[in-house]
């Protein structure tokens, strides 16, 4: 007898009870998809882990006031820190500070207030903007205190009602009533520093003319480093090196930093967490799934006693017997397996979505081998419990089955 | 064709065994008709249970067309019972599920016809007993006499050497009764072996010989005389 003539008949036994067959294999359906979840949003940090990332990106360290502390006892950054810094911490490619106000731009009578970055020219590089039209704030503008600005372009839309783009540079802009010069214009970019394309850049020399206040302070620095050096190392470096200069509050250092190391450990804690959340879910489902097949088996394996009696009696051997129980076993727990890789790739993509919004370097997707995997599983769950109620049936007595109501 | 030695079936152990049949020694010809009688209990099914390989005797020879079927292995004895023997039961065993295509398809599955192979010589014996306008329906879907005749078809697919019908036409009534039994007899007419049990004379008159059972043993054999429907009795 052919294996695609045992399949049919097996079929038919699993599509005569559908609904049956389909409550049996939630077990095994929540089982498998929450291991396709677990592994996909577990990959989501490899491609990072891997080092696929981009260099400079990647190896940069947030510098920013203690926002933990009540407010008299936050550190404060100054410009004199960025030397200070960039002299004294090894490894240290660069210290770029950022200045920042919020501020009411106004174009032609209509006003947009969003947030305004007092910048160097080095800040497009290290914090992933895009500038989409015209140029960045040069060296030379920084120098001589120019009055030009680069402009996110949902700024400037909104602005001029225009989606031209490419007609932006050249227009003037009021910076609460200070004139400024469109040069360039910011794209769409997540961002790890919170600028992004509803935000202004001007020369952080002009900043500081402008607005007294807010150019006293740096509102941030993005520390970048070399190959050699880790993360661990930078911050180690700095928070030494500040609290050095401005001590601690009870211990605690009056700034903070993170990188994207950091950040990672975080989503990384959590993935753990979920890890062993979904497993231990998806082995006591696959196993209560597994044990279901098993009952389900059973059930029907005495349900249709009779028709084990005909088969035999019309020639079946016991390996017949056994082997069309089996498949229907194996059919019914790779069936599971299928519609929870369904379910599961859905899930991970779903959750991976929203994770790629919060987080730039997330890459999750689901690996192929998990696929082939919660298959081969599954279809081992049937076999291994499918065997004995497949046993059973082959082992009944063909007379008594035929006798059997 | 069928030679069986000394057949002894116990059912059970101890002081529930039941000894249903006694050494009975059975044999038919080749294109014989053989009728089976007696009361109930009397081990008749017994008897056609090890006939057709359902079942194994307790002690005692089978021999069947030449080959000793008495230590067959499952695997051996289910190839035998695919191929040299068509069963037919009073309560059909059908396959409730299938069509009665389906169902007399199945033994050629086991055998491995392919599929077209197969509904055509479905269909085919099908006609034979005159079912051709019920190919889809399913058992519950048809009437006593024509689930009969679609057992009776899945009997014959497989062109087994004998055919063994335990009270066929039991559950049936007069009129289907007689459909089936002239089936049968035509069956036979054609070359086919074939071993009936019943209870009825009226069937029983169309054999070639009447085995009588009482207690687990042949208490007495007839052989009639066939001409054209009925036979005349000649006791041995
Ligand atoms: N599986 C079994 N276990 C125990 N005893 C059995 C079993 N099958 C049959 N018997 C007994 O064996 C004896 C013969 O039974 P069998 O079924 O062969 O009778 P029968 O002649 O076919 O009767 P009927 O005309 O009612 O069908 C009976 O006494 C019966 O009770
Ligand atoms: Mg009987």
């Amino acid at each position: 007898m052919k294996l695609p003539e045992r399949i049919k008949i097996s079929l038919t036994g699993v599509w005569s009870n559908k609904f049956r067959s389909f409550l049996t294999l939630l077990g095994i359906i929540i089982g498998v998809s929450s291991v396709i979840i677990m592994v996909s949003l577990g990959s989501g940090t490899q491609k990072v882990v891997g080092g696929q990332f981009e260099e400079l990106f990647s190896r940069q360290v947030y510098l920013t006031s203690n926002w933990n502390l009540p407010y008299n006892q936050m550190g404060e950054l100054s410009l004199d820190d960025v030397d200070y810094l960039k002299e004294s911490m090894i490894g240290v490619v660069d210290v770029i500070p950022f200045f920042r106000t919020w501020k009411e731009v106004t174009y032609e009578g209509r006003e947009y207030t969003t947030s305004v970055a007092g910048v160097v020219e080095k800040a497009l590089e290290v914090t992933n903007l895009k500038l989409e039209y015209g140029r960045m704030i040069s060296e030379e503008d920084v120098k001589n205190h120019e009055r030009v600005a680069v402009v996110g372009q949902r700024i400037l839309e909104q602005l001029t009602g225009s989606t031209d783009y490419g007609s932006f540079p050249g227009l003037e802009i009021r910076i609460e009533n200070q004139k400024f010069l469109v040069v360039g214009v910011l794209g769409i970019a997540a961002s790890t520093v919170s600028l992004s394309n509803e935000t202004v850049l001007v020369p952080m020399t002009t900043f500081r003319d402008i607005w007294r206040m807010e150019g006293e302070h740096p509102e941030f620095f993005l520390i970048t480093y070399d190959a050699r050096t880790g993360e661990r190392d930078i911050i180690k470096q700095a928070e030494y090196l500040l609290n050095n200069k401005y001590g601690t509050v009870r211990g605690e250092s009056r700034f903070m930093m993170s990188g994207i190391e950091s950040e990672m450990n975080l989503i990384n804690n959590i993935i753990n967490i979920m890890t062993m959340v979904l497993g231990s879910i998806a082995a006591i489902s696959l196993l209560v799934g597994g044990i279901g097949v098993m009952n389900i088996m059973l059930v029907t394996v005495k349900e249709r006693t009779r028709e084990i009696g005909i088969r035999k009696a019309i020639g079946a051997s016991s390996q017949d017997i056994q082997s069309q129980f089996l498949l229907e076993a194996i059919i019914l727990a790779g069936g599971g397996g299928l519609i929870g890789i369904l379910v599961g790739v859905g899930i991970s993509s779903l959750i991976s979505l929203i994770l790629a919004m919060s987080f730039e370097w997330w890459q999750g997707g689901t690996p192929f081998w998990v696929i082939f995997l919660s298959f081969a599983v599954t279809t081992a769950i049937g076999i291994i419990f499918g065997f004995y109620p497949a046993y059973k049936a082959s082992k009944l007595d063909p007379i008594e089955a035929l006798g059997y109501e | 064709m069928i030679k069986a030695e000394n057949i002894t079936k116990i059912y059970g152990k101890g002081e529930i065994a039941v000894r249903a049949l006694h050494e009975v020694s059975f044999s038919v010809e080749e294109g014989e008709f053989v009728a089976i009688m007696g009361p109930s209990g009397s081990g008749k099914s017994t008897l056609m249970n090890i006939l057709g390989c359902l079942d194994t005797a307790t002690s005692g020879r089978y021999i069947l067309n030449g080959t000793d079927v008495s230590n067959m292995s499952d695997k051996e004895l289910a190839r035998i019972r695919n191929r040299k023997i068509g069963f037919i039961f009073q309560t059909f065993n059908l396959l409730p599920r299938l069509t009665a295509l389906k169902n007399v398809e199945q033994p050629m599955i086991y055998r491995g016809v392919r599929k077209k192979e197969r509904e055509e010589i479905a269909k085919r014996v099908l006609t034979e007993v005159g079912l051709d306008d019920r190919l889809h329906h399913r058992p519950n879907e048809l009437s006593g006499g024509q689930r009969q005749r679609v057992a009776i078809a899945r009997a014959l697919v497989n062109e087994p050497d004998i055919i063994l019908a335990d009270e066929p036409t039991g559950n049936l009534d007069s009129k289907s009764e007689e459909d089936i039994l002239n089936i049968l007899r035509e069956l036979n007419e054609r070359g086919i072996t074939l071993v009936v049990v019943t209870h009825d004379y009226s069937v029983a008159k169309y054999a070639h010989r009447i085995v009588h059972f009482r207690d687990g043993e042949i208490v007495k054999e007839e052989r009639l005389l066939q001409d054209d429907g009925g036979g005349s009795l000649e006791v041995d």
